[in-house]
Order: C-alpha cells, then sequence, then structure tokens
C-alpha cells in the first residue's frame, strides 16, 4: 500500500522532466530538441521530449509535460469548435 | 439553418493556430457525485473544472495529491482515469430581467421548456458579501400583505426574516403569500406612472423540495399573476446534492444583480434545513472531518456567507431574504435553527398548536421578532397597530391562567375578549395577501371598537365584510391612505365614517 503511493508520487515527479510529444505526421529531431530547451526553460528543470506517433490528432502535436497540455492540433482545435458552437 | 453557420464561421475565424495551455488531471475514484482526480496542480478553490462528456464539477478539496470535485451533471459516463481539465473559470450563472418568469436549475439552465434565456450578462455563484461601508440601514418596507406580520413583525427591504416551524406550518405559504403581495403592488405602483417607486422582483430557491410541490408553487405564482416577477430556481429532491448546494448561491447571484443595478429584490430559501443536509453529504462524501450531528465545521459559514449577501446598499438597491427553517417537534435550538436564528434580523415563529387550532397563519407571536424592521414599518401602520403585540402577549398569558378558573373580573374577561377578536382579526386565507392601506382600515376598525358588538366566532365574516365594502366602495379613501401612508385627523376622521357608515349596513 505504503509503496504502490510511493510509487505513484515518483511516477508523478518523473513525469514533469518529460515532455511527450503526440504527433500526427512526422516530426523531426530539431523540433524535439526545440521543444525540450522551451520546456527546460519554462519548467527550470531538464526536460526530456519523446516523440508519440497518435494519428487521432489529424495534424499538429500536442506536448504534455506533468500536468500540462499544450494543445496545438487540428484535433483540438475542432474539439474546441465543437464545445463553443 | 444561417444562423447556425454564421456561428459556426464565427468561431472558425476566431480559431488561432497558437498552442493553447491546459492543465489536466485524471479521474482517480469517481463514486456518489464526488470524483477524487490526480493532478490537477493548477487548479483554484471553487474553479469550473471539465469533464468528459460535458459535465463539469467545482473543485472543492485540493489536497496536497489529488482533488476533491463534486460533479454537476450525468456521472453515469465517467470512469477511472478520464482526463479532467482545469477551465480558469468560476461557476457562474445567467442573470438579469430575461430571468423573470422562468425556472432554472442550480447552473441557470432553463428546466421549464420555454426556450433558452437570452441573457447576456453572468454573475459567479459565489460572491463575497457587500461590506459595512457600501451598506444603508434598512428603513423601506416590504410588506408581505400578512396583517400579523405587517402590523407585529415588520420587515424592510434588505432585511434577513426567518421563517421557521416544523412541517405543515404553512411557511412556504407565507413566502408564496409575499411574493404575491409583490407581484400586486408592482402592478399598481407601475401602472400609476409614478417615477419613485420601486418594484421588488422576486426570486424563490426550491431546494430538495418534491417536484410536484415545485410545480404546486409555481401554479400558484401562475394563478396570481405573479411568475412575471419572479424568478424561480429550483433543485428538487431528485437533484444531486452538489446541486442542492449550489441552487441558494445562484439564487443570491441572481438577486444580487438586481440589488446591484439599482433595483429591489426578494428572495426566498426554501428551505436551508435541506441546504445543510444536502451540504453534509458532500462534505462526508469528501471525507472532511465532521462535527455536530454530523455536519461539517463550516455549516455557519455555509449560511453565514449566504446571508450576508441579502443586503441594502447605498446608493444602489436591496436584497431582501427569507430563508426557511423546518423544526422537528418545535425545538428551535437544534444546530441549524440556532445557527440561523443568530445571524438573520429576526424570526417568524410558526407553531402546529395555532395551526391545527385553525389559527392561520400560525404566527406565534411571542417568539416572533423583527430586529430592524420597525424602522420600516409605515406611520399608520404604526398608529393602528403598535400596541398589538403587547396586546396579544397580555391576551396569551390570560388565556393561560384563565384554563383554571371560570370567575373572571370584568376587565380579564374584556381582555379576553379583545384578544379572542384580535385573533380572528389576523386569520387568513393562502394566497390572499392584503394590501397594506386595506390591513390598516381593518385595524383601525379595531381599534375603535367597531368589532366590539360582534361575536368572536363571526369576526372573519365580519372582517371580510368590511374589505369588501373598502375595496367596492371606499377605493378613493384606500388609495389617500396608500399615498399618505400615515393618518391625519382629516383621514382619521374619513376612516371613522367609512366604518360607521358599514356598521350601519353590516347585520351579523
Amino acid at each position: 500500500m505504503v509503496l504502490k503511493a510511493y510509487r505513484r508520487l515518483i511516477a508523478i515527479e518523473l513525469a514533469k522532466g518529460i515532455a511527450l510529444v503526440d504527433h500526427a505526421g512526422a516530426i523531426n529531431s530539431a523540433t524535439l530538441a526545440a521543444i525540450e530547451a522551451a520546456m527546460t526553460r519554462k519548467y527550470g528543470r531538464t526536460v526530456k521530449a519523446t516523440a508519440r506517433p497518435n494519428k487521432e490528432l489529424l495534424a499538429g502535436v500536442r506536448v504534455q509535460v506533468g500536468d500540462d497540455i499544450y494543445e496545438s492540433s487540428v484535433a483540438g482545435q475542432l474539439a474546441a469548435l465543437a464545445s463553443s458552437v | 439553418m444561417s444562423t447556425v453557420l454564421e456561428q459556426i464561421e464565427q468561431q472558425i475565424a476566431k480559431l488561432s493556430s497558437k498552442a493553447v495551455k491546459k492543465n489536466t488531471g485524471n479521474i482517480r475514484t469517481v463514486a456518489d457525485g464526488v470524483a477524487k482526480i490526480d493532478g490537477l496542480s493548477d487548479v483554484m478553490y471553487n474553479e469550473m473544472v471539465q469533464f468528459p462528456g460535458g459535465a463539469i464539477g467545482i473543485a472543492l478539496n485540493l489536497e496536497e495529491d489529488e482533488v476533491g470535485c463534486v460533479i454537476l451533471g450525468d456521472v453515469s459516463q465517467l470512469k477511472e482515469g478520464d482526463e479532467v481539465t482545469t477551465t480558469g473559470r468560476l461557476l457562474s450563472v445567467p442573470v438579469g430581467m430575461e430571468l423573470l418568469g422562468r425556472t432554472v436549475d442550480a447552473l441557470g439552465q432553463p428546466v421549464d421548456g420555454k426556450g433558452p434565456i437570452d441573457s447576456k450578462v453572468t454573475y459567479p455563484v459565489e460572491k463575497i458579501a457587500p461590506g459595512i461601508i457600501v451598506r444603508k440601514s434598512v428603513s423601506q418596507p416590504l410588506f408581505t400583505g400578512i396583517m400579523a406580520i405587517d402590523s407585529m413583525i415588520p420587515i424592510g427591504r434588505g432585511q434577513r426574516e426567518l421563517i421557521i416551524g416544523d412541517r405543515g406550518t404553512g411557511k412556504t405559504t407565507i413566502t408564496i403569500d409575499t411574493i404575491i403581495n409583490q407581484a400586486k403592488i408592482n402592478k399598481v405602483g407601475l401602472a400609476s406612472g409614478d417615477k419613485n417607486f420601486r418594484p421588488v422582483y422576486s426570486i424563490y430557491v426550491a431546494i430538495g423540495q418534491k417536484n410536484s410541490n415545485v410545480v404546486r408553487t409555481i401554479s400558484a405564482l401562475e394563478a396570481a399573476g405573479a411568475l412575471e416577477f419572479t424568478v424561480i430556481v429550483a433543485a428538487p429532491a431528485g437533484d444531486n446534492p452538489a446541486n442542492q448546494y449550489l441552487a441558494p448561491y445562484s439564487g443570491a447571484a441572481i438577486g444580487e444583480w438586481f440589488m446591484e443595478n439599482g433595483m429591489d429584490a426578494l428572495i426566498v430559501y426554501d428551505d436551508l434545513s435541506k441546504h445543510a443536509v444536502a451540504y453534509r453529504q458532500i462534505s462526508l462524501i469528501l471525507k472532511r472531518p465532521s462535527g455536530r450531528e454530523a455536519y461539517p465545521g463550516d455549516v455557519f459559514y455555509l449560511h453565514s456567507r449566504l446571508l450576508e449577501r441579502a443586503a441594502r446598499l447605498d446608493g444602489k438597491g436591496s436584497l431582501t431574504a427569507l430563508p426557511i427553517i423546518e423544526t422537528l417537534a418545535g425545538d428551535v435550538s437544534a444546530y441549524i435553527p440556532t445557527n440561523v436564528i443568530s445571524i438573520t434580523d429576526g424570526q417568524i415563529f410558526l407553531e402546529t398548536d395555532l395551526f391545527n387550532q385553525g389559527i392561520r397563519p400560525a404566527v406565534s407571536v411571542g417568539l416572533s421578532v423583527s430586529r430592524v424592521g420597525s424602522a420600516a414599518q409605515i406611520k399608520a401602520t404604526k398608529q393602528v397597530g403598535g400596541k398589538l403585540k403587547g396586546e396579544l402577549a397580555q391576551f396569551r398569558e390570560l388565556a393561560a391562567f384563565a384554563q383554571f378558573g371560570s370567575d373572571l373580573d370584568a376587565k380579564t374577561k374584556a381582555q379576553l375578549d379583545r384578544g379572542g377578536r384580535i385573533v380572528e382579526l389576523f386569520k387568513q386565507p393562502a394566497f390572499a395577501p392584503l394590501p397594506i392601506e386595506l390591513q390598516v382600515a381593518v385595524l383601525f376598525a379595531m381599534q375603535k371598537g367597531f368589532f366590539e358588538p360582534v361575536e368572536i366566532k363571526k369576526i372573519v365574516v365580519a372582517a371580510a365584510s368590511l374589505k369588501s365594502f373598502f375595496t367596492t366602495r371606499k377605493d378613493a379613501l384606500l388609495a389617500e391612505v396608500r399615498t399618505k401612508a400615515a393618518l391625519d385627523k382629516d383621514l382619521e376622521a374619513k376612516l371613522l365614517a367609512a366604518c360607521e357608515e358599514w356598521k350601519s349596513s353590516y347585520t351579523a
């Protein structure tokens, strides 16, 4: 029980150092490096970017660092459009 | 169709390719309308959060590694692991004149099938009550149309007057009468073209009531032509506790709009006992520490922050609150009743015994009090009804003693007779509020002894006859009483003459 809780807390902490980059279509290493640099600067800690292909996004990228999500995908825009109309 | 297309085009035009930041979390557990969420590290207290499927929640517990949210809406589609997003907004409800005549839920969404509400303004549901500087003391009357209340326990605009009593003692009826009376006064006032006339708009908040009761209330208001001046906020017993908890605050926000915009409003919370129970349920599920009667520690603040929002603002309008509390076996010293009694500016206590004896409204004169209302009472009512409370209290005391013996001196017997007559005179059917000028005329007739020759049993009939005499034949005199609001010698002489005229024509 205690170990389980400890593991969960560690996972939360580790997630703050990883930028999960969901992308539809190809993404080059320069973009990943740029994302890494930007996130490292923003959060004041080393953030490593990991690419993850996701066709559901249709186009664009979505970056997740810990609880924060930076949405710049067509799927995200369509969802925003659907909720506002 | 074209408007839908236009809307979509407008929204598309607003879209930008810039990255949008969201703060998210995942549902860890969901049970009894409450979700525990991992993440949401940026969430604020009382912030709205978005669940998948359109349901929204409110963050009530911000803990070290999880957030407790109450869910407003359908919880059946939610499951563990679902993504939840912060919105950066506090819960708000639509406000404005567009809501008049409508029935809305705790979120301000219409539930009356009359179409969408075209309101441009929203107010936050939770708001800090007006401070000391902006307030003004209560000095304008708010007539309930109930003679026993307007003459002995007067209510002023901006006051908080508690209505307390056991189940089935007529608490709701008093508030509906008051709402109907406001509508009647509004109609007369607006038709008169008086520029200084200030209408009173009403908000009725139904918390944890049966749907059939809510329907009955709406029908009564509709039948009396009062719905057009009223907003109904309904969180019936079938609604989840979160909606029942929020409904009074939503109602207060709707009322505040009237107050802030220089108008007067009346809000009825029916009832705060059920509100406290709904909050207790939420608190227990959120695992907050429980105190007396399992209520959480902040149950006093729950009601004090709500009732403090009723005020009279300097240079603006007012919000008068009539909260209702249901007691068990007449116990006013229970936890929630004592809390609300101490917050309000007085209470109207309704007794089961009086109700069963046919004394309706069953107002207990001894236990009822209005702490600030007398400053708002019009002079005419003070002139004719100033001593009534004392007389009735004396009558009750004497009546209790008179039960033990039949040998009473003439003075005591006269006092008992007079008390009995006043009690009969105050009987009033439901949904039939009396205009203040008519109350003044009836009390004037009583003070001048016009009811003395009438048998106590026949007082109700005699009073009805006097009322119909005045309304049908002395309309101009009533209008004069209404506009002057005080009895000078000339007006007294006219009233006396009218009463004599009635006496000569009335046969018991």
